[in-house]
């Protein structure tokens, strides 16, 4: 799904900015960008993007994997961790917040590419599959 | 939509643990059984070493002259393991009771009437050196596992923020990348990233494993290729990538070398050895032993006659060269007689390259 808007939320304002290039390199949109766990609710309320990518260590008190349980609870949009953690630990968490994918860091074009395709196809998978059950009900 | 005040429920690393090694393993049951006697409750372990010392008691009368004092230990390591100090005294004190009842009711012959006092006050004493000792034990070890687990997280820790600086590091890169116009500087700043990458990936096996020293350099080499055949294969030319690494491991410092080495190598393989072929096949091994080897082999255009690495190394194949020396092994670079070019690297083991560390360095050779 190329065009689709997506959500940064990452503190460090380089890799920000690497990003912003890489997915409008891949086709993507970036929709916003945001820095602590507050401000990516509020940028999600804004701009409904499509996916979240999102840091776990952010500004602020809140960490990633805590406002992702808050963006997939209040708003069901899929959220793609973007992350230097690669213990098994972190991974279990994300998994349990409803991470629809996880790219390590340092990131490569394809990597994210794939994560993000990954992810847009298995949340439209989870929609069209909750659309026949509640037609079926 | 009124957004709600988050907060973090609690920190994102957890400690990674050890026992991995033959030793740890070997310990593992006796663990396992220490832990499930630290899951009782201090109620519990004091009622059933209670009765252990009933039940030796009985044994110790029934076998008559046989002493079982050595016995006694099992209900007092049980209580002090347990419910602590104080608990491993009493069953202490209470066995050499046991042990006292059981010598009077057997009429014992004994020079003096109060030697069997004398007897059991000794075994209490001993009872009770044994439970202090033990609780002094469990002391120290809750200690040394929470240094231990501290410091596996601040390591992870510190993994964590190298990857992290090694991102910026990438980043920069690649935003400086974009002012150029001309696509071979860019391929330049793309090469860099390429090896930032390999690194990254080294400190993420170390953590994720738990093994903050050594590393089992197979599965990175796996990886890597494919990253870099999926990312730089040549346009219209169908590579097929045929990975055989046996598990070697390696220190960290020979990884990061030997993880760029092999970065280089494939690069060079991917840039050059099959610029405008359909077809190609790219081997990478990697072999253990007293000495180990890596092989990087391809069947594409091949060395140019008369080649000579001393002469007409590039940067990718100086900076082999260089980095072979490094880790204290030798490059052979070749035209495979299938065709193509093969570059084999041999380096140490890791256990003669901790006994080579006070050697003088080998000499590189190098063939065409």
């Amino acid at each position: 799904m190329t065009n689709a808007r997506i959500l940064i939320v990452e503190d460090e304002a380089i890799t920000v900015s690497a990003l912003k290039r890489e997915l409008a390199s891949l086709g993507y949109q970036v929709a916003a960008t945001a820095s602590t766990a507050d401000e990516a609710l509020n940028a999600v309320e804004l701009h409904k993007p499509d996916l979240v990518l999102m840091d776990i260590t952010l500004a602020g008190t809140v960490n990633g994997i805590v406002a992702a349980v808050a963006i997939r609870g209040n708003y069901h949009v899929p959220v793609v961790f973007l992350t230097a953690h690669a213990d098994d630990g972190t991974m279990e968490r994300a998994v349990a917040a409803g991470a629809f994918g996880y790219v390590l860091k340092p990131f490569s074009g394809p990597g994210l590419k794939a994560a993000i395709e990954t992810a847009l196809h298995k949340y439209q998978t989870e929609i069209e599959s909750r659309r026949a059950s509640t037609r079926a009900a | 939509m009124k957004t709600k005040q988050l907060s973090n429920s609690d920190f994102f690393i957890s400690p990674v643990r050890f026992g991995s090694s033959a030793w740890e393993q070997s310990l593992a049951p006796i663990h396992r059984t220490l832990e499930l006697l630290g899951r009782m409750s201090h109620t519990a372990a004091t009622i059933l070493s209670v009765v252990l010392v009933a039940v030796i008691a009985w044994f110790d009368y029934v076998t008559g002259d046989l002493s079982l004092a050595l016995f006694y230990l099992v209900p007092v390591v049980l209580a002090t393991w347990n419910a602590g100090p104080v608990s491993g005294w009493f069953i202490g004190v209470l066995s050499a009771a046991a042990w006292l009842v059981g010598d009077s009711a057997l009429s014992h012959a004994y020079g003096h009437p109060l030697m069997p006092y004398w007897n059991a006050a000794m075994l209490a004493l001993i009872y009770g050196i044994v439970a202090h000792l033990l609780s002094t034990l469990r002391r120290l070890q809750a200690e040394l596992q929470e240094r231990v687990e501290r410091r596996t997280a601040w390591l992870a820790e510190v993994h964590h923020r190298v990857k992290n600086n090694l991102q910026i590091i990438s980043s920069l890169l690649m935003l400086q990348a974009e002012k150029l116009s001309n696509a071979a500087d860019k391929a330049v700043f793309d090469e860099c990233r390429d090896r930032i990458y390999s690194m990254a990936r080294l400190h993420e096996q170390l953590y994720s494993s738990g093994e903050f020293s050594d590393l089992d350099f197979a599965a990175h080499l796996r990886e890597m290729a494919e990253m870099l055949v999926r990312s730089h294969t040549p346009q219209g030319c169908t590579l097929v990538l045929d990975v055989r690494a046996d598990p070697v491991a390696v220190d960290l410092d020979t990884a990061v070398t030997l993880g760029l080495i092999a970065n280089e190598l494939l690069l060079n393989a991917l840039k050059h050895g099959f610029s405008g072929c359909p077809a190609g096949n790219l081997t990478v091994e990697l072999h253990g032993g007293n000495r180990n080897q890596m092989t990087v082999r391809d069947d594409g255009y091949g060395l140019p006659p008369g080649f000579d690495a001393r002469k007409n190394a590039g940067l990718g194949l100086e900076l082999v060269l260089g980095m072979t020396r490094q880790i204290r092994g030798e490059a052979k670079i070749e035209s495979d007689p299938a065709g193509g070019t093969r570059t084999t690297i041999f380096f140490p083991s890791l256990l003669s390259s901790e006994t080579a560390k006070t050697e003088p360095q080998p000499k590189p050779t190098y063939y065409d």
